[in-house]
């Protein structure tokens, strides 16, 4: 029960934390003292003294199609600034009505936690990257509360009733399959991306009900909303040979959570591309979605991975595989990935089984030293009967005679699976190659608080990544001269992409030359052993500002929308580092500051950064031609207004 | 040695809650079961190598259906204890390992003994004890009939090929009496065991018990172990004015007091049971909600002297079940309603919503009746016990329920052994009133550690201790501990074995002093006919004076009717403790304990010394 809840409320965080974060991208965390990091890491604002909280939200929660109430269902308050953990919660009675005491000031959307009922989680698109700016976007399906703080607030609040989509799952002998995960798709742009229908869905996925067949085989997912879904059902296989590392299972799939590859999509296909698309409209049922598991022949792969200086077995890298050409994103797979427990023995020994046909991308990272997070997991509530033995055994102190290692570099190497197992497959890792040099910002010299370097290869994947902080603290402001250098070490061979992210949004990245070569926009060849000296990063505070009022065609504000300026310019365009995000307000208005170059403004959907880049970019070749344009000058304001479909 | 915290903290509960016996934890008897239980894990040990070190022997398994024989594929198993002389029904690990496409599975490094295999899957039944999910008693003429056996000894393979079990299901849809369907609301299954039915509610959601109505009013219980049945629904309710904790979703588990039993009654005399077989599904098993009235009390909490109205009060309350109700939930019910218990405003204001008729006892406790400043001491608020009250709602609100509240009491001073040793890890002493058998006790007392929790260099033979919040009456004291009792006490200088300390209301006694004695003698022996089915204690009992106010003794029975009672010196009766019927009341208790005392043999326990006893099962 107890790493039930953990896990309860790391996942609540990470479907809640606003942050933006985008593929291979990871932006530097924001500088303190500005948000609070909870002891659940979720970032939330602090709370300002000052805001009044005495007002009393009461109201009345009814079935818009029946006008009947809502009885004896929870009714939260999602703050527009803090989510969930904001507003309040407060129970209906037997005629709907309901009352929520001490309501601080701010804007509310209230979500009815009822089955059934659609709520703004259902709306929003988890891609497996963060939810939050997608969370607020499906803010605008709802209602807000304007909230005051001092004076009471009556609402009547309409509760839709979403549709829903209910079938059997079998074995092709007819035997009903128990126990696998089913999960739903929404199909958006040409990408599917998974739904979590409630907020109690969140607890059944994680305690392993609701999202998993019953013991007759039969699923049901409701309070959906209007669109077209796939079904993805996918058997709990562990691919790892993890017993023979840990002897263990991993904790994570106690609770529902796999990173299997046993995939099976509605009505019997093994590619998303082939699923069959369920139309679902509001209150209406989809009966007998029935899927059927087809009979397959399941293969091994297996190797070792050595070292390509001395050929010596590299012990306790870690191997995680994914599918190539899956245009869906699994709601796991950022804990799937942490999950990875196929790490290579003492013999520098891995393998996988139970694989379904198919090409796979193979990512070998090398033994890391952090903490292992299933270790953590799996020490939780286990604290106590440690404790004794802590004391007579003072634990295994590392050597500080023993030199460190030399790290290696991560690999990622394509694999196809026909028809038999694989082995023999051997993986040399090599220590990449080192590339340093200097930040600088022209005129002023001055630094952002962080500024982050990354090589990327050329599907967007981060290979190596180095922080240059420039902060000490809280209250500590950006120094006027700070460390200007870094490193990158143990970046693979191959072609690499460079990455520059700058915490300050009054400075841009104006170029990043090795030999007056640009390496933002051209990849870089590099090779093993290569020394790389003299990276000149420059940045610049010569942005402009833009003020943007977005429409619709009905001339409605376009609220709570995630957009994004792309840069016009072909080169630039590929590389999302020159893009500005931006959220909409209730008004539909935005504010940013931006390089000088002319942007096109698109709204911004992140499902369509999938794994595969191409389409996206193909997506942006398509829609810039007809998108809004600013041109942004240094140190100048400018206003745009503009109608988006 | 932590290990053996639990022990104590269980051994300590246990006693105590014999002497003031509530019902409830007598009518279940769980309580011995879970000492016995805990009593032998420490001794099975958990002992797997995590280096991956081969330290015992490997099961190899392979699990199909018993019904098609097709393989279980993809479940989460483990291994749960079969051998009743180490906890059978326990689990041997928490590691699991999952079967293959072919239902098989390995599980490594396994110690010797005998085990049942645990499935994690909906619907298949388990030996299983600690999980709420479908059980089934895992004594083993019961479970040996349903369930495949592995003996694993010394190193080597051992394979075992298990036919998991279906169990059967109830499903139906719930509805409001306009026929609308009732969504979200709770619904529990109820098994019958004997005349009563289980207190703990079985299958649903996990760990939770309950599970919940789907958008159309519907509910499923998959996987419940043949038997008879009752279903019932909770309605999601808050009887607090407080908001709900947490995000909303902490109301996952409703308990509320709005109960409606399969098919539309409201207690269980008119529940209708549901017989369940395996593999079978009772479909159609609706329930209708029928209209109700519910009723808000109103109350005030003033000072009983002054008659000032007081703040900073909580309000308890759980209602108090009908004699017949076949099974007494109170306990749970009120853990649950004080995660949000109602507090007095500032002019001493509560209130209770939302209660249908019935009676109900309401406890008022004072939030932080003292505050500990920095350097230990104890910063004196006015302080004031908790007091009970019982109401009853027949037809309308009720407006005025007034709490009076006295002065509270205090007991402080010493705690110290007689001869110097040093004292238990912690030390807990209890004081309990002769007329009301009202408990209080004294914080938990860490002697030997420092506020950062490491072990001082030198134990402690004396530490201080203060009992609050009493109510004006007399006091008897009571310590719980194994190796530990209390041989007499000092009380305004007078020394005394046994006897009273009478309080008046707001007094504050101090400088009492407690001796322990640690020359506790041992009493062993065999019981006769003893059979290991039934839940089982041996309790040594002052043969003189008024049985209420000395403290007993107890000991487990193993398996093969063998005992051990530690007790301090003196003469005592030996009861077997296997009480046919449910004991209540208290006064059920004492009663059966009085006439259970008759027939019982005497022994006498001397300082440090065996004494033998031979019992026989009572018919």
């Amino acid at each position: 029960m107890t790493k039930n809840f953990i896990l309860l409320i790391i996942f609540t965080a990470f479907l809640f934390s606003g942050t933006v974060f985008v593929r291979g991208q990871n932006p530097p965390p924001p500088p303190p003292p500005k948000p609070v990091v909870t002891r659940t890491g979720t970032l939330i604002p602090l709370p300002n003294s000052e805001t009044p909280s005495n007002s009393t939200v009461r109201g009345r929660a009814y079935f818009e199609n029946t006008g009947r109430p809502v009885r004896r269902s929870s009714i939260l308050l999602f703050s527009d600034a803090t989510g969930p953990l904001g507003g309040g919660s407060g129970l209906t009675d037997n005629e709907g009505f309901f009352e929520i005491k001490n309501v601080a000031a701010g804007t509310y959307y209230p979500v009815i936690n009822a089955p059934g009922v659609v709520t703004p989680l259902s709306y929003a698109n988890l891609s497996g990257i963060r939810g939050g700016q997608d969370i607020k976007k499906a803010f605008q399906h709802f209602q807000p509360i304007e909230v005051n703080g001092i004076n009471d607030v009556e609402v009547q609040i309409p509760a839709r009733q979403g549709g829903a989509i209910s079938g059997r799952v079998t074995y092709s002998n007819g035997d009903p399959a128990i126990g696998v995960r089913v999960e739903i798709l929404r199909k958006n742009g040409d990408k599917f991306a998974p739904v979590v229908s409630s907020l109690n869905s969140i607890v059944s996925m994680i305690s392993g009900a609701g999202s998993e067949t019953d013991d007759r085989g039969m699923y049901r997912y409701s309070a959906l909303p209007e669109g077209e879904y796939i079904i993805k059902v996918t058997e709990k296989a562990s691919h790892g040979d993890g017993q023979k590392a840990k002897g263990g299972f991993n904790p994570f799939e106690m609770f529902g959570m796999t990173n299997s590859l046993l995939t099976v999509y509605y009505p019997g296909a093994f590619n998303s591309e082939e699923a069959g698309i369920v139309p679902v409209q509001l209150g209406q049922e989809n009966y007998e979605v029935n899927l059927t598991i087809p009979d397959r022949s399941l293969f091994r792969l297996e190797g070792k991975v050595i070292s390509d200086k001395d050929g010596k077995p590299i012990p306790a890298a870690s191997f995680s595989l994914k599918r190539v050409g899956d245009t869906t994103a699994s709601f796991f797979e950022q804990i799937g990935k942490l999950l990875q427990q196929n790490r290579s023995d003492e013999d520098g020994r891995w393998g996988f089984r139970d694989l379904p046909p198919g090409t796979y991308k193979l990512v070998i990272e090398p033994p890391s030293s952090g903490p292992d997070i299933l270790e953590m997991v799996d020490k939780i509530g286990k604290e106590d009967e440690d404790e004794d033995e802590a004391e007579t055994n003072p634990g295994n102190p590392s050597d500080p005679e023993k030199k460190p290692e030399p790290k290696y570099a991560k690999k990622i190497q394509e694999i196809t699976i026909d028809d038999k197992n694989l082995s023999g497959l051997v993986i040399k890792l090599g220590y990449g190659a080192t590339i340093s040099g200097t930040v600088v910002t022209e005129k002023s010299g001055e630094m952002p608080q962080m500024v982050n370097v990354s090589a990327a290869d050329e599907s967007g994947e981060t290979l190596a990544s180095t922080p240059i902080i420039n902060y000490s603290g809280k209250e500590n402001p950006a120094p006027q001269k700070g460390n200007h250098d870094f490193q990158l070490e143990n970046v693979p061979d191959g072609k690499i992409l460079f990455q520059v992210m700058v915490s300050d949004e009054d400075f841009y990245v104006k170029s990043a030359t090795l030999k007056n070569a640009d390496v933002l926009t051209r990849p870089l060849e590099l090779k093993e052993g290569d020394n790389l000296k003299g990276l000149q990063i420059v940045l610049s505070k010569d942005v402009g500002t833009v003020k943007g009022k977005v429409s619709d065609a009905d001339k409605q504000p376009v609220k709570n929308t995630e957009l994004a300026l792309v840069p016009t310019d072909p080169a630039r365009r590929r590389i999302t580092s020159f893009y500005k995000f931006v959220n909409s307000d209730l008004k539909g208005e935005f504010t940013t500051k931006a390089a000088p170059g002319e942007y096109a403004i698109v709204m911004f959907d992140r499902t369509l950064i999938g794994r595969d880049l191409s389409g996206f970019y193909k997506w942006l070749d398509e829609v810039i031609p007809n998108a809004p344009k600013v041109k942004v000058e240094a140190g100048e304001t400018k206003t745009v207004s503009f109608t988006l479909p | 040695m932590l290990k053996n915290l639990p022990f104590l903290f269980l051994l300590s509960f246990f006693l105590i809650s014999l002497l003031i016996a509530p019902a409830s934890l007598l009518a279940q008897n769980d309580v011995v079961e879970e000492v016995r239980t805990v009593a032998v894990a420490g001794g099975i040990g958990f002992s797997e190598d995590d280096d991956g070190q081969m330290t015992g022997a490997t099961v190899r398994g392979r699990i199909s259906y018993e019904d098609t024989g097709r393989p279980v594929r993809y479940v989460p198993v483990t291994l749960i204890n079969a051998d009743p002389k180490t906890g059978a029904g326990s689990h041997y690990s928490s590691k699991y390992v999952k079967t293959d496409e072919n239902g098989e599975f390995l599980i490594r490094n396994v110690k010797a003994g005998s085990y049942y295999v645990y499935i994690k899957s909906d619907g298949i039944l388990n030996p299983d004890v600690y999980s709420r999910s479908p059980r089934i008693d895992p004594t083993p003429s019961k479970a040996d009939d349903l369930f495949e056996k592995v003996s694993v000894s010394g190193l080597g393979e051992f394979q075992v090929f298990v036919s998991a079990k279906r169990g059967g299901a109830i499903s139906g849809f719930i509805r409001y009496a306009d026929g609308e369907a009732a969504v979200g609301v709770g619904v529990e299954a109820l098994k019958k065991e004997g005349e009563k039915y289980s207190p703990r509610p079985i299958g649903g959601m996990s760990d939770t018990g309950q599970t919940k109505t789907d958008d159309r009013g519907f509910y499923r219980f998959p996987g419940l172990p043949e038997g008879e049945y009752i279903i019932r629904v909770i309605e999601p309710v808050s009887h607090s004015a407080k908001p709900l904790p947490g995000y909303g979703l902490g109301n996952d588990v409703n308990q509320g007091l709005l109960k409606t039993y399969f098919p539309e009654g409201e207690t269980t005399k008119t529940a209708k049971t549901i017989a369940v077989f395996r593999g079978q599904e009772q479909t159609s098993i609706d329930i209708t909600i029928p209209e109700r009235k519910l009723y808000d009390v109103y109350g005030r909490i003033v000072d009983k002297s002054t008659g000032q109205p007081l703040g900073n009060f909580s309000i308890r309350f759980y209602p108090i079940a009908e004699p017949d109700e076949g099974f007494a939930d109170g306990s749970f019910l009120m853990a649950m309603s004080s995660m949000s218990p109602p507090d007095t405003n500032s002019l001493g204001e509560w209130s209770l919503k939302n209660l249908p008729k019935g009676k109900y006892r309401i406890t008022a406790s004072q939030i932080n009746g003292y505050i500990r400043s920095d350097q230990g001491s104890i910063e004196k608020k006015k302080q004031y016990p908790s007091i009970s009250k019982e109401i009853e709602i027949t037809g309308s609100d009720l407006t005025d329920v007034i709490f009076e509240m006295p002065l509270s009491a205090t007991l402080s001073g010493t705690i110290l052994t007689e001869d110097g040793s040093p004292l238990p890890k912690f030390v807990s002493l209890f004081a309990v009133d002769e007329k009301t058998k009202a408990i209080r006790q004294s914080e938990y007392i860490y002697p030997n550690s420092s506020g950062s929790g490491k072990s001082q260099q030198t134990p402690k033979n004396q530490t201080e201790f203060r009992i609050e919040n009493l109510l004006e009456g007399n006091y008897h004291l009571f310590f719980a501990d194994r190796a530990f009792y209390i041989k007499s006490f000092i009380v305004e200088g007078r020394q005394t074995t046994d006897g009273a300390i009478a309080l008046k209301e707001g007094e504050e006694m101090e400088n009492i002093k407690v001796i322990l004695g640690s020359d506790m003698g041992t009493v062993a022996g065999k019981i006769a006919n003893f059979n290991p089915q039934n839940k089982t204690a041996v309790v040594l009992v002052k043969g003189e004076g008024n049985i209420e106010r000395t403290n007993p003794f107890f000991g487990e029975v193993k398996p093969d009717g063998t005992f051990s009672v530690k007790a301090a010196p003196g003469e005592y009766r030996a009861v077997v403790f296997s009480p046919k019927a449910d004991l209540k009341t208290r006064e059920e208790y004492y009663e059966w304990l009085r006439s259970a005392m008759e027939n019982a043999p005497s022994v006498t326990v001397r300082p440090k010394e065996t004494s033998t006893v031979n019992l026989t099962m009572p018919q």
